[in-house]
C-alpha cells in the first residue's frame, strides 16, 4: 500500500517529465526528388505585387507569393525572381530566362496568340491619374488634355475605346495620347504639366498616386492578370491547374486581403 | 537499506516534481498576466498612436495652412500694389523692388490664359498649361488661391495667385524651403516614434508595407533594411496582432498595428518583460526549496529520533512527526507567502518607480526644448508680422495718396492686418483704417504708445511684444515702420497692430498643457502638475481637477516637492507619482496602482496554494513510517555501542532534559553550554536544534549572497534593474517597500560582518592568552551591541525617521535612559575596570562574596562564575566587588594533623622525610612538594603537624583531600597514633537511690 502509493507519485513525476521532453521532438519529413528552383518573371516596382526592397533585393508582394506558392505546389524547391519590365516580359520568357512571368500581365487576344496564360489571378482596370492643381475632377474634365501612356502596352488601345464611347475623342478639343518609354517618365511629365493626365493599369496607378494628385471617376476596362507561360510550354496546364486550385482554396483572396 | 533507498528515491523524484509543478504554475502565471497586461498597454499604445498620427497630420496641415496665408496674403499684396498703381508702369525694375519688398522668390503679373505680362525674373513655367489652372480660379472666386507645389526647371516652387482686375492676376513664385524646413521641425513619424517609450528598454518602429524595410527603428543602422531578414515573419507583420517575435536576434514582444502603407510596430524587449517575473519566480523557488529542504530534514531527524526511542513503535501513520511537521510547513507556509506578496510588491512598485522616473526625464527634456522653440517661433512670427509692416510702409512712400480711410482699409485686408496707422513726424495719426482718429503717441513713458517715439528719432522698426491694448484693452501686437523723406531722415512711422492669433495658437501647442497632456504611458498612466506658489492644480487630464488645491485630494505636504517618487494618494485613488521641479511647478507622473496591486495578490495565493498542496503531499508521505511493522533496526556493534554510551555521557552534559511547565518533556541544551559558546555536536541535537541550526546556515547563505548582491551589484544587475535602483537610495525614504528592502540589505550585510568579526574573535580567543580570551570576549559583546544599535540607526533613517533630531534631542533623552540605565552604565564600566585593571580573567578561579568559582566570561554587563559543583552565578559587575581571585602561581594544599604526645616527633619526622616523596609521585596533581613544615601548635590532646604542597588553584581542594588520605593512611602503616578526643562516661552510683517513680522510666528512656 505505502510503496504503491510512492510508485503512484513517482509514476506522476515520470509523466511531467515526459510530457517535458516530447515538446522538443519533431517529425522529420521525406524529402521528394529536386525540382530546382521555379524562375519567375516578375516586376519590380509595383507596390502590393511584386516590390523588390531596393537595399535587400528581396522581393514582396502579392504575386511574390503566389510565385512561392505556386513553386511549392509544381515540386519546385523553391521560386528564383527575375525582374522584368512591360517591355521585357515576353522576351525573357523567349529567350529562356524565366519559366513564367507573373508581372501584372494582362490577357489580350493578342497576346494569346504568342503565350499560355492560367486563369486569372486579379482582374485590375485602368486608371486616369491627374493634379489636383488642374481642377480636373470628372472625366468630362480631360477634354483637350493630353493624356500620358505606356508604349508596348494595351493601354492605349483601350483607353481610345472608352474615351470613343463618351465622346471624348471627337470633335477639336479631342484627348490626345502621348506614349512614353516609362512610368517614370510618365509622373514627371504630369508633375510638370507637359502632360495633363496619365492612364496605366489601377495597380501601377496607386503606385505613383499622392495627397497633390488624384483619380479621375473613370475606370476602363478590365485587365484579367493570369501567370504567362510561352506558348505550348509544358509547365503550363500544371500552373493553370495550380491556380485554379489556389483560387477555389481561397489562398488568393486570402493573398489579396492580405496585400490589398 | 534497499527499501531505504527507494524510499529516498520516491522523496526526492516527489520533492522534484513538487518543485516543476511550481515552477511552471508560476512562470505561467506571471508570464500570461505580464503578457496580458503589456499586450493591453500596447495595444492601448498602438491606438493612441492612431490618434498621434493623425494630430500630427492635422498640425503639418494647420503649419501649411498658416504658411500659405503668408504667402496669399503677399499676392493679395502684390495685386494691390499693382491695381493701385503705385508705379504707374511697372517693368521689370520695379517687379524687382516688389519682390524684394514682399521677400519672395518671384512675382509676376500674368493675364488670363496665363501669358506672362510681367515679371521679376524669369517664369519658371508654362503657366498656360493645365497644370496651373489652380491660379486661374482666382477669377471666379475673387480669392486668393490656394498654394500647391509644382517641380519646374527652377527647381519645386509653390505657387499663389491673387486677382488683380478681370484679365490680369498676380503670380508669386516660392521656393517651399522653409515650410518643408518647418514641416520637418515640427514633427514627422519618425519624431513621434522617437518619442515613444513602452516600459524602460521599449521602442516604437515603423516598417514601409510594400517591402518590409524599416522607416524607422531606433537602432538607426537598421533604417532601410529589411525586417524580414532581421527576424521579422510575415505572419508576425499583420495588422492587430501581438505576440513574441525576434527582431535582429532579440526575442521582443511586439503590437502591430498598420496605418496605410505603414506598419507600426510597439515593441518591448522580451528580456525586460520577464526579468522581473524571473526574478520574483527564482526568489519566490528558492524559498519553497528552503522549506521543503527543510521539512524534509526535519522528518528524517524526526524518524531516526523516533527509532531511537521507541524500537516497538511500528504503525504507517505517525501521528506525533505529522503534527510536528506540519507545524513546520505551516511556518514555511506563511512565509513563502510573505515573501511571494514582498517580492510582487517590490518588483510591481520598482516598475512603476523606474518608468515613473524615466517620463520625469522626457518631461524635463521636452520643457526645455520647448523654451527654446517658443523663443524660435516668437522671433519667426516677429519677423513676418514685420515684413507687412514694411510691405506697408513701402506701398504709402511710394503713392502716399493710399493714405485715405478705405484704400487702408483695402490694404489691410490685403495684408491680413487688423488695422493700419500712419503716424506724422509729431506723432499725431493722420491716417487709419480703423474708427479711432485724434490719437497721438504718448510722452508718457508708462503708456505703451511711448515706445513708438523711437521710430521718430531714427529707429527703422519696432516690434512690440503682444498685451491688452490700453484703450480697447484687446490682446494686440503693435508693429511699426518708420516713414523716411527724400533725404532719409524720419518724419513719420506706418503702425500695423494685429490679434496675434496663429502666434497664440502655436505656443499653445508648446505650453505645460500640452506637454504633460502628450505624457502617455502604458497602463493609463498620466501626468499632472501642481503650482509651487499656492498648491494649486494647474493641469490634470481630468478639468475638474484644474485649479483646486491639491490639499483638497489628500496630498500632503512630503508629497509637494521634486524627486519624489512613490505611492500617494489622490482623490481617494491610489496612485504611482514620480515629480520633478519646474520654476513654478511640481510636475508628477502618475500611474495607477490597481494594475499590478490586483495582480499581487492571486499571484502570491497562487504560490501559496501550489505550495500547500506540496507540502501536504510531502508532510503525508514524510509522516509515513519506513518501518513495516517487524522493525528493521540495524543491529550495532558492541565497540560502536560504547563509543554512543560515551557519547552519550559526553552530549548528557550539554544536552538536558528539561520539563516544561505544562508537563511536557523537551531536550535543551544546558545554560552553561551556551554561554560556552561551542556549538552542540550534530549528532547529539535534537531534531529540532538541528532544523534550527540548518535554517541558521540558510541564512547566513541568504545573507552572504545579499552581501554579495549588494557589493558587486552594478556587475551582476543591469543599470535599471530594481536592485541597483534601491542601491542608488533615490528613492522617497519612509515605510515603504525600498525602505523595507534596504533594511533587509543593510541586516544581511551587518549580520555577515559581525558573524565573520565574532569568528575571528573566537579562534583568536582560543588561541592566545586568558587575556586576550577576555579581551575578545568583550569585543564579541561589543559587537554584538554596536552592530545592533548602528542598524537600528540606520534602519530607523531609512524609514524616514529623522535621526538627527533623535540625536540632537538627546539631551532629554539621556536623562530619561540614564535614570533608566544607571545600573547599566555602571555595569558597564565596571566592566570595563575588571578588564583594564585584569582584575581577573577568564578562567581564574575567583570568590566573589560566597561565591567561588571558575570565570567563565566577563561580559561588558555581567561576569559568569561557575563554582564547582557546576552551578553558573551570574554578577553584574558592578555588584563585582570585595574579588578573592585565587589564582596564583602555585595554591597550597594544606594537612594539619595532629599526633599523639607520647610519639616520638624525631621517629614521625624521619618516616615523613622517607614518604612524603612517596606521595608526590602517587599524587600527580602535586606540582611541589609534600614538605613537611614543622610543629603547628602544642594543643590539648596531641601535637599539631603541618604537611604542605604547590598545586594549582583548581586542583587544590581535591589535592588538600588526598593529601589527607595519604596522611591517615601513613599513620596508620607506621602505628603513628592520632589522637582525638574521647569521651569516658562515668555512671554515677547515686541514681541508684532515686524513687521508685522514676526508675523504670529513666531505664526505659536509656
Amino acid at each position: 500500500m505505502n510503496t504503491r502509493r510512492l510508485g503512484l507519485c513517482a509514476l506522476a513525476a515520470l509523466l511531467l517529465c515526459s510530457m517535458a521532453l516530447l515538446g522538443g521532438c519533431g517529425m522529420l519529413g521525406e524529402k521528394e526528388e529536386s525540382k530546382g528552383l521555379l524562375r519567375v518573371g516578375v516586376r519590380s516596382d509595383v507596390a502590393d505585387f511584386s516590390f523588390r526592397n531596393a537595399k535587400t533585393g528581396r522581393y514582396y508582394g502579392l504575386e511574390v507569393d503566389l510565385a512561392a506558392e505556386l513553386a511549392a505546389r509544381l515540386g519546385y524547391d523553391g521560386a528564383q525572381f527575375v525582374p522584368v519590365s512591360p517591355q521585357t516580359r515576353e522576351s525573357v520568357l523567349k529567350a529562356g530566362e524565366a519559366d513564367c512571368v507573373i508581372a501584372c500581365f494582362s490577357v489580350t487576344q493578342d497576346r494569346l496568340s504568342r503565350l499560355d496564360f492560367s486563369e486569372p489571378y486579379y482582374t485590375d482596370s485602368l486608371m486616369i491619374l491627374v493634379e489636383n492643381s488642374s481642377m480636373i475632377r470628372t472625366v468630362r474634365g480631360l477634354r483637350g488634355c493630353s493624356v500620358a501612356v505606356l508604349k508596348a502596352s494595351n493601354v492605349q488601345a483601350q483607353a481610345t475605346m472608352a474615351f470613343e464611347e463618351t465622346g471624348l475623342f471627337t470633335g477639336e478639343n479631342a484627348v490626345r495620347f502621348a506614349p512614353m518609354d516609362t512610368y517614370d517618365e510618365m509622373s514627371s511629365a504630369l508633375e510638370t504639366g507637359t502632360v495633363d493626365a496619365m492612364c496605366m493599369d489601377g495597380c501601377i496607378a496607386w503606385g505613383y498616386a499622392d495627397d497633390d494628385r488624384s483619380f479621375v471617376d473613370m475606370k476602363i476596362g478590365e485587365q484579367p492578370y493570369a501567370v504567362a507561360t510561352l506558348r505550348g510550354s509544358p509547365l503550363s496546364a500544371p500552373i493553370d491547374e495550380a491556380v485554379r486550385a489556389l483560387l477555389d482554396e481561397g489562398f488568393i483572396d486570402a493573398l489579396a486581403e492580405k496585400w490589398l | 537499506m534497499l527499501r531505504r533507498t527507494k524510499k529516498w528515491l520516491i522523496l526526492s523524484a516527489v520533492v522534484l516534481c513538487c518543485l516543476m509543478a511550481l515552477g511552471v504554475c508560476l512562470m505561467t502565471v506571471q508570464g500570461s498576466l505580464s503578457e496580458r497586461s503589456q499586450r493591453s498597454s500596447q495595444q492601448k499604445m498602438v491606438s493612441e498612436m492612431r490618434e498621434m498620427v493623425d494630430s500630427l497630420y492635422s498640425s503639418l496641415e494647420v503649419t501649411q495652412q498658416a504658411y500659405d496665408e503668408v504667402y496669399r496674403s503677399k499676392a493679395e499684396t502684390l495685386a494691390y500694389m499693382v491695381r493701385e498703381e503705385i508705379d504707374p508702369q511697372p517693368g521689370q525694375e520695379e517687379m524687382r523692388t516688389y519682390r524684394d519688398v514682399l521677400e519672395v522668390t518671384n512675382v509676376l503679373v500674368l493675364d488670363r490664359q496665363g501669358s506672362v505680362l510681367v515679371a521679376a525674373d524669369g517664369a519658371a513655367a508654362d503657366y498656360t498649361r493645365k497644370r496651373f489652372n489652380q491660379l486661374r480660379t482666382v477669377f471666379a472666386t475673387g480669392e486668393p488661391s490656394q498654394g500647391f507645389d509644382v517641380e519646374t526647371t527652377k527647381g519645386t516652387l509653390r505657387f499663389y495667385s491673387a486677382r488683380i482686375d478681370s484679365d490680369r492676376m498676380a503670380v508669386i513664385e516660392q521656393f517651399p524651403g522653409e515650410l518643408s524646413e518647418m514641416m520637418e521641425g515640427q514633427g514627422s513619424i519618425e519624431n513621434l516614434l522617437d518619442n515613444v517609450r513602452i516600459g524602460r528598454n521599449g521602442y516604437a518602429c515603423a516598417i514601409y508595407v510594400p517591402d518590409y524595410s524599416f522607416l524607422y527603428h531606433p537602432d538607426s543602422s537598421l533604417i532601410e533594411e529589411d525586417a524580414i531578414e532581421a527576424g521579422l515573419t510575415q505572419e508576425d507583420l499583420t495588422d492587430g496582432y501581438s505576440g513574441y517575435m525576434t527582431l535582429g536576434g532579440e526575442k521582443i514582444y511586439a503590437s502591430v498595428a498598420r496605418y496605410g502603407d505603414v506598419y507600426i510596430l510597439c515593441a518591448i524587449p522580451e528580456w525586460e518583460m520577464n526579468a522581473s517575473r524571473n526574478m520574483a519566480v527564482l526568489i519566490v523557488m528558492a524559498v519553497f526549496i528552503g522549506v521543503m529542504m527543510l521539512v524534509c530534514a526535519y522528518a528524517v531527524f524526526l524518524h531516526r529520533e523516533h527509532e531511537q526511542d521507541d524500537a516497538s513503535g511500528s504503525g504507517r501513520f505517525n501521528g506525533r512527526i505529522a503534527r510536528k511537521i506540519s507545524v513546520v510547513s505551516g511556518a514555511g507556509l506563511l512565509l513563502i507567502l510573505l515573501v511571494s506578496l514582498y517580492t510582487q510588491t517590490l518588483y510591481g512598485v520598482s516598475q512603476f518607480s523606474v518608468t515613473g522616473m524615466q517620463r520625469i526625464r522626457e518631461v524635463e527634456e521636452t520643457i526645455a526644448a520647448n523654451e527654446e522653440d517658443v523663443e524660435l517661433l516668437r522671433s519667426q512670427y516677429s519677423a513676418s508680422y514685420l515684413s507687412k509692416c514694411r510691405t506697408a510702409a513701402f506701398i504709402l512712400q511710394k503713392k502716399p495718396e493710399l493714405a485715405t480711410r478705405s484704400q487702408l482699409q483695402r490694404l489691410s485686408d490685403a495684408l491680413g492686418t487688423e488695422g493700419i496707422f500712419v503716424f506724422d513726424s509729431d506723432g499725431l495719426l493722420t491716417a487709419t483704417s480703423t474708427p479711432y482718429s485724434n490719437f497721438r503717441i504718448s510722452q508718457n513713458p508708462e503708456d505703451q504708445s511711448f515706445a513708438f517715439n523711437k521710430l521718430l528719432m531714427g529707429r527703422e522698426y519696432l516690434v512690440q511684444e503682444a498685451m491688452a491694448d490700453e484703450i480697447s484693452g484687446e490682446y494686440r501686437q503693435y508693429i511699426g515702420v518708420s516713414l523716411r523723406d527724400a533725404e532719409g531722415s524720419a518724419n513719420g512711422f506706418v503702425q500695423i497692430s494685429l490679434v496675434p492669433e496663429q502666434l497664440e495658437q502655436a505656443l499653445s501647442s508648446l505650453d505645460l498643457a500640452t506637454i504633460l497632456a502628450g505624457v502617455r504611458s502604458e497602463n493609463d498612466g498620466y501626468a499632472f502638475a501642481v503650482r509651487k506658489a499656492d498648491g494649486t492644480i494647474l493641469y490634470h487630464p481630468q478639468r475638474k481637477y484644474i485649479g483646486s488645491a491639491a490639499h483638497a485630494y489628500g496630498m500632503t505636504e512630503e508629497q509637494l516637492c521634486g524627486g519624489y517618487c512613490d505611492y500617494l494618494t489622490f482623490d481617494h485613488e491610489k496612485i504611482f507619482a514620480a515629480s520633478t521641479e519646474t520654476e513654478d511647478a511640481l510636475i508628477y507622473v502618475a500611474m495607477p496602482v490597481e494594475a499590478t496591486e490586483s495582480a499581487r495578490l492571486p499571484i502570491s495565493l497562487i504560490t501559496t496554494g501550489v505550495s500547500l498542496i506540496s507540502l501536504t503531499v510531502l508532510s503525508l508521505l514524510l509522516s509515513m513510517s519506513a518501518r513495516d511493522g517487524t522493525g528493521e533496526k540495524p543491529p550495532r556493534s558492541g565497540a560502536s555501542d560504547a563509543a554512543a554510551d560515551e557519547e552519550d555521557a559526553a552530549a548528557a552534559e550539554r544536552v538536558v532534559n528539561v520539563v516544561m511547565p505544562d508537563g511536557s518533556t523537551r531536550r535543551t541544551e544546558s545554560a552553561a553550554s551556551r554561554w560556552d559558546n561551542f556549538s552542540v555536536e550534530w549528532n547529539r541535537m535534537t531534531p529540532e536544534q538541528r532544523v534550527m541550526a540548518m535554517l541558521r546556515y540558510m541564512m547566513g547563505v541568504v545573507a552572504i549572497l545579499s552581501c554579495m548582491a549588494l557589493f558587486f551589484g552594478e556587475r551582476i544587475f543591469s543599470e535599471n534593474s530594481v536592485f541597483s535602483y534601491i542601491i542608488s537610495g533615490r528613492w522617497a525614504r519612509g515605510f515603504n517597500i525600498f525602505s523595507i528592502t534596504a533594511t533587509l540589505m543593510i541586516v544581511c550585510v551587518a549580520s555577515v560582518a559581525a558573524s565573520l568579526l565574532n569568528r575571528l574573535l573566537k579562534l583568536m580567543a582560543r588561541t592566545f592568552d586568558a587575556h586576550t580570551a577576555t579581551l575578545c570576549r568583550l569585543l564579541i559583546n561589543l559587537v554584538k551591541y554596536a552592530s545592533v544599535l548602528s542598524v537600528l540607526y540606520l534602519c530607523l533613517a531609512l524609514f524616514g525617521v529623522d535621526t538627527k533630531t533623535l540625536l540632537a534631542s538627546a539631551g532629554i533623552l539621556t536623562l530619561v535612559v540614564s535614570l533608566g540605565a544607571k545600573e547599566l552604565v555602571s555595569d558597564v564600566i565596571a566592566g570595563l575596570f575588571i578588564i583594564f585593571e585584569s582584575e581577573f580573567r577568564v578562567g581564574d578561579i575567583v570568590t566573589i562574596g560566597d561565591w567561588r568559582g571558575k570565570v567563565l566570561e566577563i561580559g561588558i554587563r555581567t561576569t559568569k562564575v561557575e563554582n564547582a559543583e557546576g552551578n553558573i552565578k551570574i554578577f553584574s559587575n558592578s555588584a563585582v566587588s570585595g574579588v578573592i581571585n585565587m589564582t596564583q602561581r602555585y595554591s597550597l594544599a594544606v594537612c594539619d594533623v595532629s599526633v599523639d604526645y607520647r610519639e616520638s616527633l624525631e621517629r614521625i619526622e624521619a618516616i615523613l622525610r622517607r614518604e612524603l616523596p612517596l606521595i608526590a609521585r602517587r599524587l600527580p596533581a602535586i606540582r611541589q612538594g609534600p614538605d613537611y613544615m614543622g610543629v603547628v601548635e602544642l594543643a590539648d590532646s596531641g601535637v599539631l603537624l603541618r604537611i604542605i604542597a604547590y598545586c594549582s588553584e583548581e586542583d587544590r581542594i581535591q589535592l588538600t583531600r588526598d593529601l589527607n588520605r595519604e596522611i591517615k593512611l601513613m599513620c596508620d602503616r607506621w602505628q603513628i597514633c592520632i589522637p582525638f578526643p574521647q569521651v569516658v562516661l562515668n555512671e554515677p552510683d547515686d541514681f541508684e537511690n532515686l524513687p521508685e517513680a522514676d526508675a523504670p522510666a529513666g531505664k526505659a528512656a536509656r
